[in-house]
């Protein structure tokens, strides 16, 4: 049917539907890239679709305003917040929480650490090798990495983080909240020695 | 008739090697009871071989046997199971069977067989060529001394690459005890390759150009062996990757399934990237790297590609070209091998246990794999490395050497840690040579014999791994606390099962695990977290019942147990759980009769019970739970003197073990004070000749 | 079989088409099995269920390749080909062909040219080529039982006409052609309908579907075929080959 039979409502219901639309593709195309959609991503996005919907003149609607649409149309959309309380979008269909709430920290390596530290303490349990932070989704920089470590030894919110090294010399965290010294030391001979000497 | 059943190749072969008789029996007629593989050899050797026969004995009898899935698609099968009265079970030779994977099993069938059946003593070297439905003995004297390669090749040569060649080495030749037989270049089955020597058998060689048919319908078949592939993993099924991925709920450093985005094969012509998609099927055979996991993440510039078995699309072998090895040892710069093969050279220097990201080792490991995999030399699940390491730092070398022997070994080389030292000490073990070789070609329990060792500051000893009759642990309490002590009680080698340990190391968290262990036995007080173990309860009896049944299925039935079962899984949708049933809906597709879970875990139970009649006849011992399933004494002590059933130690307490043998025994209707299991046992299993035989003997448990 | 009938429509096919410039004075056909792909005469004739010219076959729509770097050599292509499509596990029938490469390579142990697990470990993975004109195995059937598909123009072996008598066999440059020894067929990859199973089954992702191209000018032959073409077929050769 021709756009110039549709009443103004309805042309702008179907603009709407795109914007929604738009967003929720936003979404799904940062999740693809293993990063999470921030809120000026979303707005990014907006600006392109509004632009492309050749409304380029006046102001697309508020982001706010239609993010409750996108969540109707997406059930799967996920709010997950930043160390500084930023506010981040991803698909659950896209990306699992675990990692989001991994990437979510990107800015902040020490609390990435300390959550992966007690996250693997709490729920396995184990100990985790230190080294793991410097490969992606981490990628922390040598240097990062003892920042962080000084950072969680010198604060007292993060006491129940700690380390042990195994009999071949590797380093090893675990959360003494979860786990305790003796068992913190068997886990991380478990990982890097038990099951490399009983394959 | 067999062949109507499908899956089933539908004849065993029998190979007289004394006479030179080659006769056929019909598989289903004789073994459908035992399925194949160990079933097959089990049986064999109950109704044919002698209590108290020795290994290397014309008496002895080798069976080579695969199942009903060998040759198919199915996932994770291609297991040829050899079993035979085993060299290096000490104080006594007794039952126990060598696996190897590769391309031997799926070769097998298609040339028309089941099994081989070697009997006898050839009077001169031969080499057996099985090939569609055809069986001749042919003279292999011209490949008499060579090495598995060579002689793999010149039989290749001679009858064509649509082959598998299956030989021993130097090592099997001398009837050394510590020998493997091996296939497809890097897929041995250990100890058993010193009884093929002895009976002058160079080597198999199985081809085929048949099929193996499936008796179901074939769209059913296709869409039950895609469901499986969902339900994969990496290698040892473990089914979370080792590093946070999107698509992941869960991850685990420790985990298996370590193909990264990002990496890369790296010695690959061009290198091949192994891209984001990490649970795609088109991708599976790119999760599993087990050269980086064990000799660490430098490795993955040499890697070339993954390897393994026919129809296995998880590649635990890995092909590492390492260019520097060629110029420094003059040795193939290509090499391949999986777990304790791989380590096989790294694991004889004290500095290099374990080590990883560090040239030496890599270095010990290529020459390792080149020698002792074309030698024919086994380690015993890494026992003789670990045998070797202690009896020369302790000084018992040196004193049980002669002194020239002794100055002719370059000691400075090993204390460094230098990889060439390879090149003495491995031709020493397969040809026999001095005191040192002989002893190390032993096998542990006869090794510390001929030394005049106690066996005890072997078992006494947790960092020798030792467990009893001259083998070592193989997942026990350090894995799964009661679970994994029962299982390493029932054998008389390693215990070489794994249906207990893919689970509990499968990097799910422990409430995962509950859940799964609950459905399937009845409380989620049927698996501890590792290291957090709490009393022995019924539940745990269950599921090591379960794990050693599953354990022989799936070696009659030709699966990697390395692999299987299958109970977790990577999928979120199925709340981590897999599938129970798989091994019997395969089995119902492929013979073409619908048999239940329980219907296949009742043959299973049947063959594992088999494994234990002709372990108490041979013993000539009722008296099982003494003399046999006995727990060294390491396993109740702990190096910080932590008490049993604290965090941290995998100590466990005598009574509760006890405990554990009464529950078990129960669970397998056997008499719990002496563990043999009861006449009534037998003939619920349908062994009442069994039964008949060990009554006569006052071998059968008290009901 | 009317083969002069056959030589009648590939002219009168041509004479549609306008190409019968193509066809030279000493009446070598010029064009390429390119340009006969666009023959909307032909594809008209095959529409109308006429028995298309049977040596002229329309080009195929799809090709499977293969990245030998990436083949873990598990063999699961050959598998699936025979049990998903036969209901039999059989990788001497498959139409694809990897397990005689894996160990040594395309020439053999005795050739040890350096290739396969025992060599370079690279294992090639032979499929079949789809041949555009002249189609060897095709060409040479007598009983004209090698036909076009349908759906994917792939090149099949019509059960019904094959006689089991293996001279496709031969012809083959590539040797690809299988053998159905129960049913005393030839068979040959059929591109699974337009969905190979190899394809999906493949679990290095080493194997492609791809659009048709001709690769059988540049890829290595495996044996000096022999191609025996009967006379009557012969004879429609000459129609444009005269």
């Amino acid at each position: 049917m021709p756009a110039a039979v549709l009443s103004m409502a309805a042309v702008d219901r179907l603009r709407r539907e795109a914007l929604v639309a738009a967003l929720a593709e936003a979404v799904r195309e940062r999740n693809g890239e293993g990063e999470l959609a921030s809120v000026a991503d979303l707005q990014q996005a907006l600006q392109a679709a509004w632009r492309q919907a050749g409304e380029g003149d006046g102001e697309p609607p508020a982001l706010a305003g239609l993010l409750p649409a996108v969540a109707e149309a997406q059930p799967d959309l996920q709010i997950i917040e930043g160390p500084q309380g930023e506010v981040y979008y991803y698909l659950a269909s896209q990306m699992s929480r675990t990692y989001a709430e991994i990437v979510a920290r990107r800015g902040a390596p020490h609390l990435q650490i300390a959550a992966e530290v007690r996250r693997n303490s709490r729920d396995y349990p184990r100990s985790i090798p230190l080294d793991i932070f410097e490969y992606p989704p981490f990628s922390m920089t040598a240097e990062q990495v003892q920042q962080a470590l000084r950072f969680l030894a010198e604060n007292p919110e993060f006491a129940d983080i700690t380390y042990t090294t195994s009999s071949v010399g590797t380093v090893y965290l675990f959360s003494t909240d979860y786990i305790d010294r003796n068992y913190g030391e068997f886990l991380a001979e478990h990982a890097d020695v038990i099951r490399a000497t009983s394959p | 008739m067999a062949s109507k059943l499908g899956g089933w190749a539908g004849e065993v072969l029998r190979v007289d090697l004394s006479t030179g008789r080659i006769t056929r029996e019909n598989t289903f007629e004789r073994y459908g009871d035992v399925l194949g593989g160990t079933g097959i050899g089990y049986k064999v050797l109950w109704d044919e071989v002698p209590a108290g026969t020795d290994a290397f004995d014309p008496a002895n009898k080798l069976i080579f046997g695969v199942g009903v899935l060998a040759g198919t698609g199915v996932p994770c099968n291609g297991r040829t199971a050899i079993t035979t009265i085993f060299p290096t079970v000490w104080p006594k030779h007794l039952v126990g069977s060598g696996h190897m994977g590769g391309q031997f099993a799926a070769r097998l069938k298609y040339a028309g067989f089941d099994a081989i059946i070697v009997e006898g003593q050839a009077d001169h070297p031969v080499w057996l060529h099985v090939k569609d439905g055809t069986a001749v003995l042919r003279d292999a004297r011209s490949l008499w001394g060579q090495g598995i390669r060579q002689a793999t090749l010149g039989i290749t040569q001679e009858i064509g690459e649509d082959s598998a060649v299956a030989a021993i080495g130097q090592a099997g030749e001398n009837r050394v005890p510590m020998a493997v037989v091996m296939n497809s270049l890097s897929h041995s089955a250990g100890g058993v390759g010193g009884v093929m020597g002895a009976k002058n058998l160079k080597a198999i060689a199985v081809q085929g150009r048949g099929a193996v048919r499936i008796a179901g319908d074939k769209g059913e078949w296709e869409k039950l062996v895609k469901l499986h592939l969902t339900l994969l993993g990496a290698n040892n099924q473990h089914v979370v990757p080792s590093f946070p991925t999107p698509q992941s709920e869960y991850y685990n450093p420790s985990s298996r399934w370590i193909g990264a985005p990002g990496k890369r094969w790296g010695a690959a012509p061009q290198g091949v990237a192994l891209g984001s998609d990490i649970h795609s099927l088109n991708k599976i055979a790119y999760r599993t790297n087990n050269a980086v996991y064990f000799l660490g993440d430098s490795v993955w510039k040499y890697t070339v590609r993954g390897n393994g078995c026919s129809g296995c699309p998880i590649r635990c072998h890995t092909i590492l070209k390492v260019p520097s090895v060629a110029a420094k040892y003059g040795i193939n710069e290509v090499g391949q091998n999986t777990c304790a093969g791989l380590m096989f050279g790294r694991q004889f220097f004290k500095e290099l246990v374990g080590v990883k990201n560090n040239d030496a080792a890599i270095e010990a490991a290529m020459i390792g794999m080149h020698l002792a995999d074309d030698l024919g030399v086994w380690c015993n699940y890494m026992q003789v490395q670990r045998d070797f390491i202690k009896l020369y730092y302790n000084g018992t070398i040196k004193a049980k050497l002669g002194a020239d022997e002794y100055k002719s070994i370059a000691w400075d080389k090993y204390e460094k840690g230098d990889p060439s030292f390879l090149f003495d000490l491995l031709p020493r073990i397969a040809h026999k040579r001095g005191e040192l070789g002989t002893a190390l070609g032993l096998g542990t329990g006869a090794h510390l014999q001929r030394w005049g060792i106690p066996e005890t500051d072997w078992t006494d000893d947790h960092s020798t791994y030792y467990w009893k009759m001259g083998h070592p642990k193989h997942h026990a309490n350090e894995d799964d606390g009661q679970c994994g002590v029962i299982i390493n009680t029932q054998y008389n080698r390693d215990a070489q099962c794994h249906s207990h340990c893919n689970f509990v190391r499968s990097g799910l968290p422990i409430e995962v695990q509950k859940k799964i262990v609950a459905g399937l036995w009845g409380s989620p007080d049927g698996v501890d977290a590792i290291g957090d173990y709490r009393p022995m309860n019924v539940y745990k009896a269950r599921r090591a019942k379960w794990s050693v049944i599953r354990k022989e299925l799936h070696d009659s039935m030709s699966i990697c147990n390395w692999m299987g079962p299958w109970i977790a899984s990577p999928l979120k949708e199925r709340g981590y759980g897999g599938d129970d049933t798989i091994e019997s809906k395969y089995y119902s597709l492929a013979v073409g009769r619908q048999t239940s879970r329980e219907e296949l875990d009742r043959i299973g139970e049947r063959i594992f019970t088999l494994h234990r009649a002709l372990t108490i006849r041979d013993m000539n011992e009722v008296d099982m739970r003494g003399k046999h399933d006995t727990v060294p004494g390491w396993v109740y002590k702990d190096k910080k003197d932590l008490p049993a059933f604290s965090k941290g130690t995998i100590r466990m307490d005598r009574d509760d073990i006890a405990k554990g043998m009464d529950l078990f025994y129960a669970e397998m209707k056997w008499d719990q004070k002496t563990g043999a299991p009861t006449a009534k046992a037998y003939e619920d299993l349908g062994l009442k000749q069994v039964a008949q035989e060990l009554r006569k003997k006052n071998l059968v448990g008290k009901a | 079989m009317e083969r002069e009938g056959d030589s009648r429509r590939i002219s009168e096919t041509l004479r549609q088409a306008g190409l019968e410039s193509a066809v030279s004075r000493r009446g070598f056909l010029q064009i390429t099995t390119g340009t006969l792909a666009g023959l909307a005469a032909m594809r008209a004739l095959a529409a109308a269920g006429e028995p298309a010219p049977l040596i002229i076959m329309a080009e195929a729509t799809g090709m499977i390749i293969a990245d030998p770097a990436r083949c873990v050599g598990c063999q699961r292509c050959e598998l699936a080909c025979t049990e998903f499509n036969d209901g039999r596990s059989q990788p001497s029938m498959a139409r694809i062909k990897v397990s005689r490469n894996l160990n040594y390579g395309p020439g053999g142990a005795l050739a040890m040219s350096g290739q396969g697990l025992w060599g370079n470990s690279l294992v090639i993975q032979d499929t079949c080529k789809q041949c555009a004109h002249p189609v060897p195995c095709a060409t040479t059937c007598p009983q004209d039982a090698i036909v076009v598909d349908r759906k994917t123009k792939a090149r099949v072996v019509d059960a019904g006409k094959c006689v089991g008598c293996r001279l496709c066999q031969k012809a083959c440059p590539w040797d690809m052609m299988s053998f159905d020894e129960e049913a005393e067929k030839a068979t040959k990859c059929f591109l699974c309908n337009g969905s190979p199973k190899c394809v999906e089954s493949c679990p290095a992702d080493a194997l492609h579907f791809v659009p048709w191209r001709n690769v059988a000018a540049t890829a290595p032959r495996r044996t000096a075929p022999f191609a025996v073409i009967p006379a009557a077929k012969a004879a429609t050769c000459i129609t444009c080959h005269q």
